[in-house]
């Protein structure tokens, strides 16, 4: 709670003493552009019956996939 | 800028597939760019590793075995990069987006007064301006930067995100001149290495991530290691799974842990929750086990085996055998 009470300084760039651009202006990099990532659309969901019929589910998944 | 230079890491000559990856990269960027693509070697091992390095389609390959570059962390390896840039003269660096790389490149970009950008997943030039494209709020939102200045731009690029092809050779080798008026000091306390299983686990090219739903420790070991070894891949591991003390901390994936995009990645008795689901979005295909078929991760896995991760686990190493087997 005592954060609350604190008071917060104010600083311009001129007083910590730079007097180059500073913020965007100064940086060096500039972003051409923004964009949410490709969706991860949602997979197949299958119930296994037992530990073999899950492994041959998953081996034709990668087979198919061609990662094995 | 026009020329491109890599940054090999590597350890006494031995290095990682991010190494070809870059210098594949540094290829397609010269060309893009009307450049030359080089890469430097420092360290022991240096030029042991520039002659596995010819095997790619770089110009020049800069070696220099000088003993200092093990012996005082990254200072040495920084001047030499420094030298070899202002060399260069205008040109953008690769250094892998590792935890040497990132302080390598950081370092770099300061020295040269050029812009960084980091963990960058893919490359664009568009008339003469080079674009990075990177992941950024744990993979939430995916930016483009360009440099603004036209001299030096510094690029830590994310492992496994560009194929390493080999083949155009013949690159010219040159030995670097040591940077000079430059003495280094280093105070060691202690050295502490800390394993990782056999392969990089940011460059494997399959991940076989355990989590809570393991258990406990041993089947890290006895259920994802057989996997892992069959498919050529390493073990990784959720928050839960390391917080427990089940394995360590390296081997954490996720938010508070590293970030791994390999053209496969397969969860077992991980719900998928938002800290370990950033740290493997961006995997090429995405398999999940688990008991629980309304688990998060069910949103965004490929595949998602609704069963006994103990019984299928097994089950799969020994049909991958299998079909190994008749293949071999």
């Amino acid at each position: 709670m005592g954060a609350k009470k604190k008071s917060v300084a104010l600083l311009a760039a001129a007083d910590l003493g730079l007097d180059g651009p500073v913020g965007a202006a100064g940086a060096k990099t500039e972003l051409l552009d923004i964009a949410a990532p490709p969706v991860r659309g949602k997979g197949q969901v299958v119930v296994a019956e037992d530990g073999p019929a899950g492994a041959k589910l998953i081996f034709d998944f990668l087979k198919a996939k061609k990662l094995i | 800028m026009r020329n491109v230079i890599t940054f090999v890491e590597h350890k006494a000559g031995k290095t990682r597939k991010v190494t070809f990856e870059l210098a594949t990269e540094a290829r397609r960027l010269a060309d893009a760019l009307g450049g030359k693509a080089q890469a430097v070697v420092l360290g022991e091992g240096a030029s042991a590793l520039a002659e596995q390095l010819k095997g790619y389609p770089l110009d020049l390959i800069g070696v220099s075995d000088d003993p200092e570059v093990d012996r005082f962390l990254l200072d040495p390896a920084i001047d030499y990069l420094e030298a070899v840039a202002k060399g260069a003269g205008p040109s953008v660096v690769l250094v892998p987006n590792t935890l040497q790389g990132r302080d390598v490149a950081g370092r770099l970009a300061a020295r040269l007064g050029a812009g960084l950008t980091s963990d960058v997943t893919d490359i664009k030039v568009e008339g003469g301006r080079v674009g990075c494209v990177s992941p950024k709020l744990g993979g939430s939102t995916i930016t483009t930067c360009a440099f603004k200045d036209a001299e030096y731009g510094v690029v830590t690029v994310r492992p496994n995100s560009f194929t390493a092809q080999a083949g155009g050779g013949g690159a010219e080798v040159v030995s670097l001149e040591k940077p000079g008026g430059k003495a280094y000091l280093m105070v060691v306390e202690s050295d502490v290495e800390e394993s990782s299983g056999e392969l990089g686990l940011e460059e494997a090219p399959v991940v076989i991530s355990g989590g809570r739903g393991l258990g406990g420790p041993e089947p890290f070991s006895t259920l994802l290691g057989p996997l892992a070894q069959a498919l050529g891949g390493t073990v990784g591991a959720s928050r839960a799974a390391a917080d427990a003390g089940w394995v360590p901390y390296s081997l954490q994936i996720g938010q508070t842990g590293k970030t791994v995009s390999p053209p496969l990645y397969i969860a077992v008795g991980i719900s998928g929750a938002i800290q370990h689901k950033v740290g493997m979005r961006s995997a090429g295909t995405i398999v999940a086990v688990n008991k629980d078929g309304a688990a998060p991760i069910a949103d965004f896995a490929d595949l998602l085996v609704v069963g006994d991760a103990f019984q299928i686990i097994p089950e799969l190493t020994k049909l991958i055998r299998e079909a190994q087997a008749v293949h071999a």
